[in-house]
Parts: C-alpha cells; structure tokens; sequence
C-alpha cells in the first residue's frame, strides 16, 4: 500500500468518525422529546452515508448528488427544526456545537467521496473501512439509544463511552490495515513469482513506464543485450540498445503504441553491450488505465540472428539446389536436342521415339525442380510483386496465343470473351500471366477432345472477373475443399493424367492472395469446373521481396 | 564462359555447326582476358564458375572502354533477385535460365541481338 493512500484512508475513516460521533452525541444531549426522532435519523445518515459511497463507486452520480442534498438538508433541520420531520428548532450550544463539528466534517467527507471516483482502488479501501467503522459504530448508537431511554444525561458520561467504542474502531482499522498489509506481503509474493516465472522465459520481457525508462526487466534481458538488469533499470532502453534503425521505424512505433494504442509488431536491429549487432523480433504492448491513459508499455523481444541466418542458409540451399539440378538437367535437355535434330546422325524410328521420351521424362524433371523453386520462394516470402498500368486482357490474350498447340492438339473449342470497357490495371504482368497460364492449361489438360474451354474477362461490382469454365472431368465434391493445397491432386485426375506435381494451383493461390485478389471455383464431377478470378480495380497490390523469374 | 564441360562443349558444338566462331573459357579470370584479346561480337556468360565468377567478371568488364559496350547474355541455372539487379545495372541484354532454353532459342536470341547491331 503507497503511504499516501494510507493516510487518505486514515484520514478518511477519521472524518467518518468526526461525523457520527457529532450525529451520535446529537442523541446523547439533545432534549429528552427529540431523543427518539433524532435516534432514528442517526440511523438513517449512517446508512445514507454507505449509500453514497455504494452509488459513487457505481457512477450513478444524479442519485447520489441528490442523496448527498438529502443529508445536508437533514442536518441543518438538526439545527433549524423541521416541521414536516417534527423537529424543533435546536436551543441547547453543546449540541448546535456538535452539530456545526459534524457538518464541517460531512463537508469534507462528501468531498472525498466524490475524489474517490477517480481512484477505484481508494474507493474500495473506503468502502471497506468504512463497514468496519460503522458496524462498531451499530454498537456506539445501541449503547447511544440505550443512554437515551434510561435518561442518562452525563454528556461527558456518553462523551467517554464512546471515546471506548472510538478505540474500538480504531482497533478494528488496525486489523484491516494489517489485512491489507498481509494483501501488500501477498503481493510481493505474486512479485516473485511473476519475476521466477518472467526469469524462465527465453524472450526479453521489460516493463517501461509511458516514458519509456525501464521499470523491469528479466533475466533474459541480460543474456540477450549484455546490460545487467541493474544497469537497465531507470534507462531508456533507446539508449542501451536500440536507435540502429531509421527514425521512421520508431515514430511508428510510437504512433502504434500511443496513439492507435494497438500492440506494435516489428523486427529490428539492435546492438549488444559488446558492440555486436542482432536481429530481434519484438512486440510492445501498452497497457492502459481505465481512463485510456498508458500506465506502462510491456515490451517482449526475441534474438532472431539465428533464424535470419538460418533462413538465409535455406535461401542459398534453394539456389544452390536449383544450379546443381539444373545443371545435369540442361546437359540432357541440349544433347537430346542434338541427336533429335540429327545433328550426330540421322536417327532410326526407333531411336527418335526413345529420345522422345527421355526428351519429355527431362522436361518434366526441369519443370518439377522450377515449380518447387517457385514454392520455396514463396515460402521464403522473397518473391516481389510488382505491378505496371497494364491491359488485362491483353495479357489473356497472349496467353491464349501461347497456349494454341494444346488446344489445337485436344482440337477443343476455345472460346474467348473480351468484356467492354475493361480499363487498364495495375498488374504484375509476369504473375497475371503465370496465373492464367496455370488455369487455362488446367482446363485444357482436363477437358475430353473437342471440349470447349471458355475464358471471359468483365467488369463487375467494382471489380474485374475472370472465369475460366470447361465441361471437362470436373472436381469431386468431396475433394474440393483440398484444391488449393500443396501436392494435392483429385482422384480423378490422377487416373487419367499421371505427370501433375499438384504445385499449379497452389501457386496460383498463394500468388492471388498475396496481391489481394481473390480466386475461387464451382465445379461438378464429369461436368466440369469453372475457375474465377477477382482483382479490385485498384489494381494488385505490390510486394517488396526478391524478383521471381516464374517461367511464363 | 561456362564451367560445366557438358555444357560448354555443346554450346560450342551448337554455335559452331550454326557458322560463329567461338572462344571459350571454363572461368571469369580467363573468360576476361580472352574477350579483352579476341573483343568477341557477343558473350554468353554463366555466372556461378570458379577463380572469378560471372558477376563480378562482368563488373569488370563493364569498366574497360571495349567491354563497356559489348552486349552480354546471361546464362545460367540460378534465378535469385540481387543476381537480375545487378545484371540490369551492367547493362546486360538477357539473362537466360539455362534448363528452360533449347539450344535451338539460343542460336535464335544470339542472331536476333546480333542482327540488330
């Protein structure tokens, strides 16, 4: 407990007194026809007097500000006399004496109260002595009452039985304070606890007040920046570590935690104690009061130097990977190319069908290494979008083109719809074109001979569609929910078409959802499937990362 | 420029039969010096080779007054960003991945830049 909400209390507590002891003393020494009237109204403000506090700490501010009038007008009735109530007006000084001491007292008390509603933790304390205080105090006005009835006059008499009851109560406070004390050792204790437990814990955690001075921090602090804990403690953690980034980077921040009041998420670089830069990923979290002021920002920060590291090793390996695949693939691919072309002889039937083969076996070996290329680029996150003003269906248009063998070898019909007015977009021409590619070669490789394959590109609510449809082997319900997922591929495509690796649409998907389009599809076992492509007219959103040569 | 045998000999093989005269070397150090002397009308450059890769081979050929200008095809398996980059800052005129290219496009891309000159 901070001293100054002890002494609030204190002091509190003792205008509590002040006052009942002015009220009670009214029944003590006031004249023998009012005793009982007046008895019932120390009653009545004791209760009252709860009451306000209950309806403060409510917020129900009208009821008790017209409470709070009740009680001043009842004690200047005390005074003053009060026809409706019966009561004359007062003559004896002692008790107008006791009376004016116990409405200073009130005065005060009302407005402490009402400072109370600010500070919950005060008003709970309050409300708590405060039931203490008048359960003995039940008991001062049984004796009050009791004095009253036998016609004990002895102001001074009743004066000291009530200074015993007074010490009563302030015994009573004592206990609660120790209470409260035992709640302060209770809480050292959860302290601990929360220091053993934060100590545990691999991430930097620190607490900094809405300055940023460190308040806390844990064990891992140590270990992660080299600072002692003692050394972090009263410091801006800007100045021990931090600042190695752009100036932007911690406006941000600032802007985040302060005032969008929203957790801030980044990865930074930071320096050790020994000079030494690491990469951290960190998330500052400001925690508020209930008036929405911060009260401290709780800052939780990871060492990723060895995941970057790790992940810039996985990096290498794809790359490293693809030249070493590629490599013995090419050899095969140009030497293949040599003696189907005759260049080293005129070939028998025979020997150009086995070439053939291993011609197409290496293509497919070449195409299955890029498309995993492709898949842990994007897993990397380090393929880049970049979008130009481009025309849409342009781009359809010459993907149609490059796809013409295929569709003159499965002699389907391939229709094609250019809708009006389609305006140009900002699009990734390379992807766009990666992403028709994939689903028009879909329906092609899907579709019966003579099939038709339908592409048709418009302008609608606000966004350009595309649809692909075929009236080929269609998806089975059953395995709809699993297209878009890595390696997958139907049943009924598997028996028909043994070459998928089940990358395509999972590319497409990955690509459309990182530029903020959307793709979606219907489709019904030996009906056929239509795909659908939405891009808002604000374009694709563009990406920083690593260029992709999607092969297109 | 090519460190893969396999490969070098087949593009030379290839070129040849197609009526160019090629020069050839296995790595950046000496593909430098071999174009400074025979100033070849174009240069198809792997980039991953031993003693002196191709990027930094083409670097500094970009500095000498001849190689400033010579058109350079890259050719290579690897497809990574900062290798494009820095490509595109050297002027280069394309960059090619290898196992998705019949010789048959090469010759094509190789006559067709040289042609326009």
């Amino acid at each position: 407990m901070k001293i100054t909400n002890f002494f609030k209390i204190f002091g509190i507590v003792f205008l509590l007194a002040v006052f009942f002891e002015g009220v009670t003393v009214i029944v003590l020494i006031g004249n023998n026809q009012r005793d009982a009237r007046i008895i019932n109204y120390t009653g009545y403000v004791r209760g009252a007097t709860q009451r306000l506090i209950k309806l403060e700490i409510a917020g129900r501010a009208a009821e008790a500000a017209k409470l709070s009038t009740y009680l001043d007008q009842l004690l200047d009735d005390l005074i003053k006399g009060d026809s409706v109530r019966g009561l004359p007006a007062a003559t004896d000084p002692a008790f107008i004496s006791q009376i004016r001491k116990s409405k200073l007292a009130w005065q005060v008390l009302k407005q402490k109260i009402s400072e109370s509603k600010n500070n919950p933790a005060l008003q709970n304390d309050l409300l708590d002595l405060s039931e203490i205080y008048f359960l003995t105090t039940d008991e001062a006005v049984l004796a009050a009452q009791n004095m009253a009835e036998n016609k004990v006059k002895n102001a001074e008499l009743a004066q000291l039985i009530f200074l015993v009851f007074e010490l009563v109560v302030v015994m009573f406070l004592g206990i609660a304070l120790l209470r409260k004390l035992n709640h302060e050792d209770s809480l050292i204790k959860d302290l601990e606890q929360f220091k053993l437990a934060t100590d545990g814990v691999a991430e930097h955690v620190i607490f900094t007040n809405p300055e940023g001075v460190v308040v806390y921090a844990n064990k891992a602090v140590e270990r992660i920046t080299g600072y002692s804990v003692s050394e972090v403690i009263g410091k801006k953690s800007g100045n021990l570590w931090g600042k190695h980034m752009e100036k932007e980077f911690y406006e941000r921040m600032w802007k985040t935690i302060k005032i969008d009041k929203k957790v801030f998420s980044g990865i930074v670089k930071n320096k050790r104690k020994n000079g030494e830069i690491y990469d951290a990923e960190i998330d500052i979290s400001p925690i508020f009061d209930k008036f929405g002021k911060p009260i401290f920002f709780v800052g939780l920060e990871r060492d990723i130097t060895k995941d970057v590291a790790l992940d810039r090793a996985k990096t290498e390996f794809v790359s490293l990977a693809s030249h070493q695949l590629r490599t013995p693939l090419t050899a095969i691919s140009w030497y293949t190319e040599l003696l189907l072309n005759g260049e080293a002889g005129k070939l028998s039937k025979k020997q150009d069908d086995y070439m053939r083969e291993v011609a197409h076996g290496n293509r497919r070996m070449i195409e299955l290494v890029n498309s995993l290329l492709d898949v842990s680029r994007m897993e990397l996150g380090t393929f880049m979008i970049t979008p130009e003003l481009s025309d849409i269906c342009e781009l359809m248009e010459e993907t149609i083109k490059d796809l013409k063998p295929i569709v003159d070898k499965g002699k389907i019909v391939m229709e094609y719809t250019r809708g009006k007015k389609i305006p140009k977009l900002l699009l990734d021409r390379k992807l766009t074109k990666f992403i028709f590619q994939n689903l028009l070669s879909n329906s092609l490789k899907y579709t019966q001979e003579r099939g038709v394959v339908r592409a048709e590109i418009e302008l609608k609510e606000g966004n350009v569609l595309i649809t692909i449809a075929d009236n080929g082997l269609g998806i089975p319900k059953r395995q709809q929910s699993e297209l878009f997922k890595k390696f997958f591929r139907a049943d009924n495509v598997r028996a028909k078409d043994t070459e998928g690796t089940g990358l395509g649409l999972y590319l497409v998907k990955t690509i459309i959802d990182s530029m903020g389009a959307k793709v979606w599809f219907e489709s019904e076992e030996n009906v056929g499937s239509t795909f659908y492509v939405s891009i808002p007219l604000s374009g694709e959103k563009g990406r920083q990362g690593e260029k992709t040569i999607i092969k297109v | 420029m090519e460190d893969d045998v396999a490969l070098l000999n087949v593009l030379v093989e290839k070129f040849t039969k197609e009526g160019y005269k090629v020069a050839t070397a296995k790595d950046g150090a000496v593909g430098l010096k071999t174009a400074q002397l025979e100033r070849p009308d174009i240069i198809l450059l792997d980039i991953i080779m031993p003693v002196m890769d191709g990027m930094t081979m083409l670097q500094r050929l970009r500095k000498d007054k001849w190689g400033a200008k010579v058109p350079v095809i890259l050719l290579t398996n690897l497809n990574s960003a900062e290798k494009v980059v820095d490509a595109l800052e050297n002027s280069v005129f394309d960059y090619l991945v290898k196992a998705d290219w019949t010789l048959n496009d090469i010759v094509k891309k190789v006559g067709k830049r040289l042609g326009e000159k």
